[in-house]
């Protein structure tokens, strides 16, 4: 389905991460994932005809390297939130991703449209930089709170788990 | 002015940034208090773990936010603010979620990101939800705990690092996060910080000096002899448990020219007053930059002190020791101080060039005021739920119970002291171990129970208290109905003041309502049939309306109409009737009713009454109406109806009527005892009301009479009255109608235009021929 694109020419949304999930494991969220990709951010842009969010935010993601799943060269994911007319809406638990950001996407289709959900909401969407993974929680040890960790790590916690070593 | 002061600690910085953290758009640009109103859609979420929710942030420091439940919604989806202006922050459960079991979307105007203006809470329907009062269990989501967190985006924080926080962004099936985790309450009071909360010890230097305390090293002099304090001790005694939070100070200096520099360091230390701990130091140094206290004269300065991270008890003392290092030393020149009073001359600021303290000495620069403040922990809060319960029909003669848990939503403890009922004549109240201490997140269960009784009651409520430490609070409504459980409602909004949910009458005019002008509401209940409602203009002194209900099939025994009345006008002449007919094709035939006319007033406000109308044995098909007749507006509200298969305790009557030669008919039923039987004779297979009297018999004594009768030609019928005497008098009956409009076509109320309404109007529609699920007819 296409949807109606704004090109932005403001980006970058304030953070997002009001909301609730439920404790999801590691092994859970690439078992809930379709598309599991390394990409970066193309393009940030708002949709207005999503049938429950009065504002969808779209990135559309060039892929890198594909773990899981067997999408194209690029995808579109979506959350719900951004900038309305004079108004923006802020959601819950959504990423403030910007062009150019890069990292670790685990994907669903939702809805049944080209766009792609992120499982578990921002928790899906983990921005590498310089080598530093900044995830919420996967591959994460919560009892120190260390939520920056090299990608190395946060790839080898990946792959064993798709492998099914960690089963 | 307020100055911006920054923290020096590194390591007390890095510490916060695990902790709470803030979205950036929050409530606090309204003025204090700030009472933010939000609605729950009641049909898909139990309001009581709502308010439980609402009432844990509120009762943090009420006087600066709070939730408020200002009623229901019907949201069902979340909303887009484009159409300004807001419609309020609404709760509901729709939808599914892979993992989110909740979502909080907030809208603030780009231009102002930091001004929520409205959000909306959708709690995802695909997860088994724990709704009740106690501990979730396993597999099971805790719906207080995830409001509780939701409500805490909604208030402005976000996510926090400390896994036990109620602002963690996950919770597991089975877990209750129900009490605030301090880390949670410092988010709160980084953005609703209430300094002047009521918990600040004022400490005025200059203009009063009793009982006030400085603790000085180096040098000391006194005010009235020209002193130098360098540093300055506040001794408080907590009169609750709390938190350290902030430090404020007037200034004022009396020589602004040439202008003072007053940047430098403020260090803070947190001492001992025990006994045997001399100067023990609890907390600190916090250094933290200034410039000075520098302001105009009458402003006030605030310190944040809460990187001391020291919690008072009530009753211990201590003292808060503050020294003011300025980064420039000895260039202050006050060659002149004092403008009145004590002559103080000239003071030499730059004596002591090493040790350039915070000169609080003349009248050139003055501490006018010091106000130490702490956060008083949280209190005890005892919420009770459910808010209401409703048993719903009970059979006559039960004991029924039903369960509340007195809960502790505060952070410290609270004593439940006793339970009690608004009702004692048909309810009481237990729990064991009374009075009994309530850690925060514990309940106190108790037992309110509904006993039986001799004489009937149709609908019944009480209130449940509960007397703790703090107050004796009205909590929660228990209710049930009595009677019999071959009944079946229309209606079942029947707890609590009327409201749209009932049906809603109301004839409006100051002065003789010609034709009747009603309006009724529907929505948010279930009826069998249509209710229509017409103008009706019958002839006679005053006007009249009639409301009609078709119910088919109802196998009528009994009907019980609960009505609330407001009457404006109770003096002037009305005329207020319950009417019953029989529908057979294109007629109404006008059976009998009952006169309501002087039973269900209230003067005031609405109150809920009820008659109980013994109906006889009806056709299937029946139309009950409201029948208005008055000088003046009125508002009614009914409720409450239900039509009965068995009339209360009467057990049902099986009549047989078989014709014998001439005009004698035998009429035979089965005995039973407590009841007047009255026998009619009828030319039509309902018209019982208007048929003539054959017999009037104790049905306990005689199964038959043989009587004579009019008509042999046609059938015959018996009605029966069934007046136990455990049974609450009825209303009286009538056999005549108010207007002689003993038959009125069908066909006659298509044609008149119901009256619009600005809810859910039901146009004249007849009703359908069905059979209302849960009755069937026995005869």
């Amino acid at each position: 389905m296409k949807k109606f694109l704004m090109p932005l020419l403001v980006l970058g949304l304030a953070a997002g991460g009001t909301a609730l999930q439920r404790a999801v494991s590691d092994q859970e969220m690439v078992d809930l994932s379709q598309e599991i990709v390394y990409a970066s951010v193309q393009e940030i842009t708002y949709v207005y005809d999503h049938p429950t969010y009065p504002v969808m935010t779209q990135a559309r993601l060039s892929i890198e390297d594909r773990y899981k799943g067997s999408a194209p060269g690029e995808l579109l994911v979506t959350w719900p939130g951004g900038i309305k007319g004079e108004y923006t809406m802020k959601v819950s638990d959504t990423p403030a991703l910007e062009p150019g950001d890069e990292g670790l996407f685990f994907l669903y289709d939702k809805e049944g449209t080209e766009a792609l959900w992120l499982t578990g909401w921002e928790y899906g969407a983990i921005t590498v930089e310089n080598g530093m993974a900044h995830s919420h929680t996967f591959a994460v040890d919560h009892d120190d709170h260390h939520h920056h960790l090299p990608y190395g790590t946060v790839l080898a916690r990946l792959e064993n788990l798709i492998s099914g070593e960690e089963r | 002015m307020k100055k911006t002061i920054l923290f020096l600690g590194a390591s007390l910085v890095a510490s916060q940034a695990m902790a709470y953290a803030l979205l950036g758009n929050n409530w606090n640009y309204l003025p204090a208090p700030r009472v933010v109103d939000f609605t729950v859609n009641t049909s898909t979420l139990p309001a009581a773990r709502i308010d439980a929710a609402a009432s844990t942030w509120s009762v943090i420091d009420g006087s600066c936010f709070a939730w408020n439940n200002a009623g229901t919604n019907s949201k069902t989806a979340l909303d887009d603010l484009s159409g300004m202006p807001a419609d309020g922050n609404d709760i509901f459960r729709a939808g599914s979620d892979l993992t989110a079991l909740a979502v909080t979307q907030s809208w603030y105007l780009t231009s102002a990101p930091g001004e929520t203006i409205e959000w909306n809470m959708q709690v995802f329907d695909n997860y088994v939800w724990n709704d009740l009062a106690g501990a979730p269990p396993s597999g099971s989501y805790d719906l207080q705990s995830v409001v509780l967190h939701e409500l805490g985006h909604a208030l402005g924080l976000g996510h926090s690092g400390i896994t036990a926080a109620v602002m963690f962004a996950t919770i597991g099936d089975g877990v209750s996060k129900r009490v605030l985790h301090s880390d949670d309450l410092e988010g709160f009071e980084a953005i609703y910080d209430c300094v002047d909360d009521g918990n600040c010890d004022t400490f005025a230097y200059w203009q009063s000096q009793g009982g006030i305390t400085f603790y000085a090293t180096f040098p000391v002099i006194d005010a009235v002899n020209e002193v130098e304090i360098r540093r300055v001790a506040h001794f408080i005694t907590p009169a609750a448990d709390g938190d350290v939070e902030t430090m404020r100070a007037q200034y004022y200096n009396a020589n602004a020219t040439p202008a003072i520099a007053h940047d430098g360091t403020l260090r803070t230390w947190i001492y001992s007053d025990l006994a045997g701990e001399p100067d023990a130091i609890l907390a600190g140094p916090l250094d933290v930059t200034t410039d000075g206290f520098a302001a105009a004269f009458g402003a006030y300065d605030v310190v944040d002190l809460t990187p001391l991270n020291y919690s008072c008890s009530a009753g211990v003392p201590f003292h808060i020791v503050w020294e003011f290092l300025p980064d420039t030393e000895g260039t202050d020149e006050l060659a002149i101080l004092g403008t009145s009073g004590v002559s103080v001359g000239s003071q030499m600021y730059n004596e002591y060039p090493e040790a350039w303290g915070w000169w609080f000495t003349g009248r050139g620069d003055q501490v006018l005021e010091v106000d130490i403040c702490y956060t008083e922990t949280p209190p005890g809060n005892i919420v009770v739920v459910p808010t209401f319960q409703d048993l719903g029909r009970i059979e006559n003669g039960m004991d029924v119970s039903g369960t509340f848990h007195a809960i502790n939503t505060g952070q410290l403890d609270a004593t439940v002291n006793s339970v009690a009922v608004g009702n004692p004549a048909h309810y009481s109240a237990s729990a064991a171990g009374l009075p009994a201490v309530v850690a925060p997140g514990d309940s106190v269960e108790i037992t309110v129970t509904f006993n039986s009784m001799a004489d009937t009651v149709f609908r019944d409520t009480t209130t449940v208290f509960v007397d703790w430490d703090q107050a004796a609070r009205l909590t929660t409504e228990f209710g049930v109905i009595a009677g019999s459980s071959e009944c079946e409602f229309l209606t079942n909004d029947w707890v609590g003041a009327p409201d749209e949910l009932d049906w809603f009458v109301e004839a409006t005019g100051d002065t003789n309502i010609l034709g009747g002008s009603w309006f009724f509401f529907s929505g948010g209940f279930d009826r069998p049939t249509p209710f229509v409602g017409h103008p009706y203009t019958a002839e006679g002194d005053t006007a009249a309306s009639e409301l009609y209900t078709f119910v088919d099939n109802a196998g009528l025994d009994n009907l019980q109409w609960g009505f609330a009345n407001t009457q404006s006008f109770p003096a002037d002449t009305r005329e207020h009737f319950l009417l019953v007919y029989g529908v057979e094709e294109d007629t109404l035939d006008f059976l009998y009713g009952f006169d309501i006319s002087d039973t269900l007033f209230w003067e005031t406000a609405p109150a809920w009454g009820h008659i109980t109308a013994d109906l006889d044995s009806l056709p299937d098909s029946v139309a009950v109406s409201f029948f208005y007749g008055g000088e003046n507006g009125d508002t009614w509200y009914i409720d409450d109806v239900e039509i009965c298969r068995t009339p209360g305790p009467c057990d049902p009557i099986e009549i047989t009527a078989t014709k014998l030669p001439g005009n004698q008919v035998r009429i035979s039923w089965d005995p039973f005892g407590g009841a007047e039987v009255s026998i009619y004779e009828s030319d039509m297979a309902y018209d019982f009301g208007g048929g003539t009297l054959l017999a009037t018999v104790d049905s306990s004594v005689g199964e038959y009479i043989v009587a004579t009768v009019t008509n042999d030609g046609r059938f015959h019928r018996a009605e029966v009255d069934c007046f136990p005497t455990a049974r609450a008098t009825g209303p009286a009956k009538i056999r005549e109608h108010p207007r002689q409009q003993d038959r009125l076509p069908v066909s006659s109320l298509r044609g008149l235009e119901a009256v619009q309404s600005s809810r859910d109007m039901m146009g004249p529609v007849m009703p359908a021929k069905t059979t209302p699920s849960g009755i069937s007819r026995t005869r």
